[in-house]
């Protein structure tokens, strides 16, 4: 493993790999900072970019990416309480508030140096579970990894609280997409309507881009001028705000371990993350009545969790072939557009890819800190371009986006449907992401089940550890909405005993 | 009576989309119908259970000044594990902690603070860009990416956006250069316009 590490390092470091993280990184940084498109939309609009690269050089440019955007959101946060990501919205209660007392410079030092440490604790996370997941990982079958990914569509949904049926129904169509075109093993087309555009199937780019980037766009168009209305001028206190990290040491170690944890699980996701960890660190305050107000731990925990949440997330998707949200959805969609199949092979064969994953977080965090912290001042100003300059080259982005994908003005206008589509779906509230979960997860799960069946006709059914996973799923997708009708009760009851007992009273 | 109805149009679509493609799916043989019938039979189950869900769900009160705190999920900021009764707890850095208040940011909080992850919309804007849209596209298909690009970030910038033609006559060549760049020397492969090719 230690050989794979070194192999991982070199690979990073060797060029044009070390190239294209950079480039990565500036679109990162630069995607961070705006609102709007997050690190997810980004990714999908950047992905036609890859296809003739090599795996290390596609996931340098990907996760360059990637690993910045959490790091550079964060600066709008505190400077402007403008969110750049949806990640970073946590940050703006109390680095904003920090910003408006004149303490800028010290919560942006507090907040780059977390994330810094944090994106390390959750790589090393990553190479310690391998060891750890890889026995368990050989010993899966297909039928396991097939309850697995149902499990982990069920995780997914259910999570959406309130929403939950609509998340497994959203679920379940992605899954029926997956299946349009051509069937791997007949050959026999599918849902195909005559169309020989759609024997290919449906592209998860062309989906990704129309479902997310074309609702965020004409939320972009609806807005005049730019997102902050000047620029910072005065920085100051950066060295405090990282000396303040070293004096939270513990929260930050805690925090960082939330991020891993929340990571590793399907579908919660940075944007919970974050509030997990400042709720954490507004319960083991000395005094929480400073939260809200410009209380540092504030700024230190959910800044710190953001890129943590990075390496946890990776295990799942690298080890089983779950991603655990959209952005490690849209990170698979890449390994199978690079020819890599999640699972044993990433623990075995490609493990020095993996190691390579490792090594382009921390490296592209160590380069994003200093930089961010030497450049806040020209990087704020990005935010007071006016939306009507960013327009048109996102535009031409995500048009390009889609047509490179097939090559064909066809994925435009499944571009364009899915960009309807989303933009129902937002209006009508509905969850978009596990739509592409189960777009993502539909071929792999087709694929393990026709396996499994072939190998094992229905008996697969009967292995325990499926049993146990399927136990798992169901339980998960019924528990919450039997809690959630029991507690409704109980809650209507009440009323009426207190309304009986004072009547007993009056009388 | 209205909202109802809204809710039931989606869930109302993907019930016959399944429906169509379960009876599309009845002509295959069984190992190439296995996997979409699953997945129709879950869309149509949930799509049926959510339409049941809003036909029987009480009618939403009006809406409260003072909105509760939604699902993580949601546009709301969720303030995470924060337990109804916390205990002290002892921190780590050393100290006694005492009991915190719960921080809780509200749906209106976090609308006014720009925390919502979903994005917003007016329908007249909506509705100008989606006819932007349709017309990039439109141009993309006849002029190609090069042509339509510059054309429509120049026309998008003047006439959706009331900018100055020099800052668009500036981002319509930047945009031009950009693709021709990209079309040169990193190989990518646009399409050249269905105009040309009949000239």
């Amino acid at each position: 493993m230690l050989q794979s590490l070194l192999d991982g390092l070199v690979a990073t470091l060797g060029w044009p790999a070390f190239g294209f993280l950079l480039v990565g990184m500036a679109v990162g940084f630069t995607v961070g900072i705006l609102p709007g498109l997050g690190g997810a939309v980004t990714l999908a609009l950047m992905l036609p970019f890859t296809f003739d690269m090599e795996p290390t050089h596609a996931f340098a440019f990907l996760l360059g990416m990637l690993s910045v955007t959490a790091t550079t959101g964060d600066m709008t946060s505190i400077l402007f309480g403008i969110p750049g990501e949806s990640t970073s919205a946590a940050l703006v209660l109390d680095g904003h508030a920090l910003s408006k007392q004149g303490q800028a410079g010290r919560a942006l030092g507090a907040a780059l140096f977390a994330s810094l440490l944090g994106a390390v604790i959750g790589a090393v996370a990553l190479v310690a579970a391998i060891p750890v997941v890889r026995p368990l990982v050989l010993s899966f079958g297909s039928p396991e990894f097939f309850a697995l990914i149902i499990l982990g569509l069920t995780f997914i949904a259910t999570l959406g609280r309130g929403k939950m049926l609509r998340s497994l129904a959203a679920a379940a169509f992605g899954l029926l997409l997956s299946t349009v075109g051509l069937d791997p093993q007949s050959g026999i087309p599918r849902f195909t309507f005559g169309s020989l555009q759609l024997w290919d199937g449906v592209g998860l780019v062309a989906v990704a881009i129309g479902l997310f980037g074309l609702p965020e766009v004409i939320d972009l168009a609806r807005r005049r001028g730019g997102i902050a209305s000047q620029a910072t001028d005065k920085v100051s206190g950066v060295k405090e705000g990282i000396l303040d990290v070293i004096r939270h040491r513990w929260l930050l170690i805690r925090a960082s371990l939330i991020g891993v944890f929340v990571g590793v699980l399907p579908g919660l996701g940075g944007s919970v993350a974050q509030w997990v960890a400042y709720g954490h660190a507004a319960q083991t305050s000395k005094d929480p009545s400073r939260f809200g107000k410009g209380a540092i731990e504030g700024v230190i925990a959910p800044a710190t969790v953001n890129n943590s949440k990075e390496g946890g997330g990776l295990v799942p998707t690298v080890a089983f072939g779950i991603p655990g949200s959209l952005t490690m959805a849209i990170l698979l969609g890449a390994f199978l557009i690079q020819g890599i199949q999640p699972g044993a092979e990433m623990l075995t064969t490609h493990l020095d890819l993996t190691m390579s994953f490792v090594w382009m977080i921390v490296i592209a965090n160590v380069i994003a800190v200093p930089v961010a912290l030497a450049a806040v001042k020209p990087i704020a100003k990005i935010t007071t371009v006016r939306s009507g300059l960013i327009l048109p080259p996102l535009l031409l982005l995500i048009f390009i986006g889609a047509y490179s994908e097939r090559t064909s003005m066809s994925s435009v206008f499944v571009m364009l449907a899915f960009g309807l589509l989303g933009l129902a779906m937002v209006k009508l509230d509905w969850p978009r992401a596990p739509l592409v979960l189960g777009l993502v997860l539909g071929g792999l799960a087709e694929n393990y089940l026709f396996l499994s069946v072939s190998r094992y006709d229905m008996s697969w059914l009967t292995h325990p550890l499926v049993l146990v996973i399927i136990a798992v799923s169901v339980l998960s997708a019924t528990v919450p909405p039997l809690r959630g009708l029991w507690h409704r009760r109980r809650s209507a009851r009440r009323p009426v005993a207190a309304a009986v007992s004072s009547g007993k009273e009056h009388v | 009576m209205k909202e109802r109805l809204r809710d039931l149009v989606f869930p109302g679509f993907l019930l016959a989309l399944a429906l169509i493609g379960l009876n599309m799916s009845m002509d295959w043989g069984f190992r190439t119908r296995l996997f979409p019938m699953i997945a129709t039979l879950a869309l149509a189950t949930f799509a049926a259970a959510e339409i049941v869900n809003v036909l029987v769900r009480r009618p939403r009160p009006a809406l409260d000044p003072a909105p509760e705190p939604g699902p993580p999920s949601a546009t709301t900021a969720a303030p995470g594990p924060i337990p109804e009764n916390p205990t002290p707890e002892k921190s780590p850095e050393g100290g006694e902690t005492t009991a915190p208040a719960p921080v809780v940011v509200t749906q209106a909080q976090a609308r006014a603070t720009g925390l919502g992850n979903e994005p917003s919309f007016d329908l007249k804007a909506t509705l100008i860009m989606v006819v932007w849209l349709a017309a990039y596209t439109g141009a993309l298909y006849l002029l190609g990416f090069l042509v339509a690009g510059v054309v429509l970030t120049f026309a998008y910038m003047t006439l959706g956006r009331r900018e100055g033609w020099r800052p668009a006559a500036l981002m319509a060549a930047g945009v031009g250069l950009v693709v021709w760049v990209l079309q040169t020397y990193a190989g990518l492969r646009v399409a050249d316009g269905l105009l040309w090719g009949q000239l």
